[in-house]
């Protein structure tokens, strides 16, 4: 649980893994070596794009739900509802005051971004690391390998993907800077002729997210030491649920439990956030370093996203998905489930939930109401907090008289996992670096940690002929022992 | 013939909005037989549109381009990339050849891109590339042989 040291010492040697850009945001880990060939510590930089907190100020209040949107193109959605739901409160409305088909539209938007989230990960990013290995060759480390060999799993993937894009479309608008949800409500409800085209495939789309679940099962089963082992540590965890406990992906309150179980806080409300959550920042990151304040900066550090939630909540509210939470809770006794490998089978629990709440929403006849939106009397600041695919995302506004966003702080998911993820690859460089020559199949198992977390290094752009990875061995003198470059061509 | 043309890119990110501002301008003119769609990157559903196509025109910021831009033919292949959600043009149509057995021809246009910031709106030099790319991009969908005009603008670029 000890944080890692702010500043290398003499007579380590630094690995690097350093994709070279900025544009579509990187990753860096640096693993520091002593003298005798072993792990003394590590860092995972992320570099975080900070500025666009101050992009936001000075913006009428009711953009930010669409300008936020620009932060990410992997999860604009999570951003876009976070900000309307900050917002509502600023109009108003507060958390409670949507009308019914309000939000319900906005959990029907929310529930389709996590199944296309959740479903590009397993299939695009982890599949392959299941299917082939952690330590299989480069090549086979893609969806098309998948493709290849399991051609069935990966038009699975396509579709549930794409499903969930087509209902995030019915919601938001459009794909791309949707204007679905705004300050107060939204603003269109769901017709008839969308519902029908999203019933049309939905029994199918539970059953391919209960095929998931189980795959994911079937993987572990064949090798359960290894599986719990990789990269497993004990930590806090956090998560909002809702009021009687139950997984609540779009609202709730905040629940801390530590690595037995017992809780830290529970039913912290949103606006509260601050008197729980502190946020550090060390000189060597740009990334910002949360913490729970009760336990200090040291060990207050926790977990979020799909493992976090399900070790925080008391029980999904949708039977298939309740059924293999029961499942997974008995698999360590009841006790928080601490190991990395494991937030797959929590996504794909996850995903299992919202096809089913997907299917719930789609039959509920408000989702046709015509009560959109709602005012109350405007106040001046406003949190909004959501469960992104990722972890908690916080978003947090104050607003002047003239109506412009005069502050905002977020703290999104990956974020949130920063502590986590550097534990995670500090596990598995202690396991498998020795000596001064880098091995592809380090740099597979330092990503097949990370990747664990599903964290979100692209920052919302990409160009083209970007992103490639590097890896290096160097002295404290800055001498390059030895280097490992994985261009985009995967060669 | 299905003629399918792909904008990627984020306005919020100045220059990485080459792809979406232009194919937003393809979509103003209406043209028969031309379907567009517009997402901040390439993923692996883009693969179930791409197999319903006949020919695929792929509009994207470059930063590897030269200026104004490039106009090439792309071919299926596997590029992975370290823990990224988004896919390369060559990976979606060799996941579409995979999954859906079919590889309709497909083309990149790739507008040089000079700043990648925060900030809304197009660099000046982006807005240059981009008004002669529009001039190229309209000439090319306006063709009476459009697959055919599309492998030869990709010869003359690549001579």
């Amino acid at each position: 649980m000890e944080p890692y040291a702010q500043h290398l010492e003499k007579h380590m040697r630094k690995v690097v893994i350093d994709p070279v850009t900025r544009v579509e945001g990187h990753g860096k880990v640096t693993i520091v070596q002593d003298d005798e060939g072993h792990i003394d510590r590590t860092r995972l930089l992320i570099v975080e794009f900070r500025g666009f907190e101050r992009f936001v100020q000075g913006r009428p209040y009711w953009e930010a739900p669409v300008v936020v949107q620009r932060l990410c193109g992997i999860c604009p959605v999570s951003h876009h509802l976070a900000a309307a739901k900050a917002m509502d409160v600023v109009v108003g409305v507060g958390p409670d005051g949507l009308s019914p088909t309000a939000e319900k539209m906005r959990r029907l938007m929310h529930y389709g971004q996590m199944l296309q989230s959740h479903a590009l990960h397993f299939y695009h990013l982890c599949s392959p690391d299941l299917l082939f290995g952690f330590d299989s060759a480069v090549m086979k480390r893609n969806v098309l390998a998948v493709a290849a060999e399991y051609p069935d799993l990966a038009y699975q993937g396509i579709m549930l993907r794409k499903y969930g894009q087509e209902i995030i479309k019915s919601t938001a608008g459009k794909k791309i800077h949707g204007t679905g949800a705004i300050p107060g409500g939204i603003n269109k409800n769901l017709s008839t002729a969308e519902r029908d085209s999203h019933l049309k495939d939905i029994d199918r789309i539970i059953d391919w997210s209960k095929a998931s679940v189980d795959l994911v099962k079937k993987v572990h089963g064949q090798n359960p030491d290894y599986f719990d082992g990789f990269a497993s540590f004990e930590s806090n965890h956090l998560s909002i649920v809702r009021k009687d406990g139950a997984l609540d992906l779009y609202h709730g309150n905040l629940r801390a439990v530590d690595k037995d179980g017992e809780k830290i806080f529970d039913q912290v409300e949103p606006a509260d956030y601050l008197e729980h959550i502190g946020e550090e920042i060390k000189s060597w990151s740009y990334m910002k370093f949360p913490f729970i304040r009760k336990l200090g900066k040291r060990k207050g550090w926790y977990r979020v996203g799909p493992l976090a939630r399900l070790n925080c909540c008391d029980f999904i509210p949708s039977p298939l998905a309740q059924k293999e939470f029961e499942e997974f809770r008995a698999y360590t006794g009841g006790k928080p489930n601490n190991f990395s490998l494991h937030y797959h089978w929590a996504r794909m629990i996850e995903m299992l939930h919202s096809a089913e709440m997907i299917k719930e929403l789609l039959t509920d006849k408000d989702l046709q109401g015509t009560d959109l939106v709602r005012m109350g009397k405007k106040t001046h600041e406003g949190v909004g907090l959501i469960e992104a695919p990722r972890g908690t995302l916080f978003h947090h506004y104050k607003v002047d008289d003239r109506d412009q966003i005069t502050m905002c702080n977020l703290i999104v998911s990956t974020t949130n996992n920063n502590e986590p993820m550097n534990s995670a690859v500090a596990k598995v460089a202690d396991q498998h670096l020795e000596g001064k020559k880098i091995t592809e199949d380090l740099l597979n198992y330092v990503e097949v940690a990370i990747r664990a977390y599903d964290p979100c290094l692209s920052c919302a752009t990409h160009a083209l002929g970007r992103m490639p990875l590097k890896l290096e061995l160097r002295d404290t003198r800055g001498n390059l022992i030895h280097s490992l470059i994985r261009g985009a061509s995967g060669s | 013939m299905r003629v399918l043309v792909i904008g990627i890119g984020n306005p919020g990110r100045t220059d990485d909005g080459l792809g979406p501002a232009l194919v937003e301008a393809v979509e103003s003119w209406s043209l028969p037989g031309i379907k567009t769609t517009i997402n901040y990157q390439l993923n692996i559903e883009d693969a179930a549109d791409v197999a319903e196509s006949d020919l695929v025109i792929f509009v994207d910021a470059s930063v590897k381009a030269g200026a104004p831009f490039d106009f090439y033919q792309a071919a299926a292949a596997a590029k992975s990339r370290f823990t990224t959600h988004a896919m390369e043009p060559e990976s979606v149509l060799a996941l579409c050849r995979q999954v859906y057995h079919k590889e309709p021809p497909a083309f990149i246009l790739g507008v040089r891109g000079e700043s990648f910031e925060l900030a809304e709106g197009i660099s000046e030099p982006g807005k240059k590339h981009c008004q002669q790319a529009e001039r190229f991009l309209r000439d090319l969908l306006n063709s009476d042989s459009l697959l055919e005009r599309c492998r030869q603008k990709a010869a003359e670029r690549r001579s």
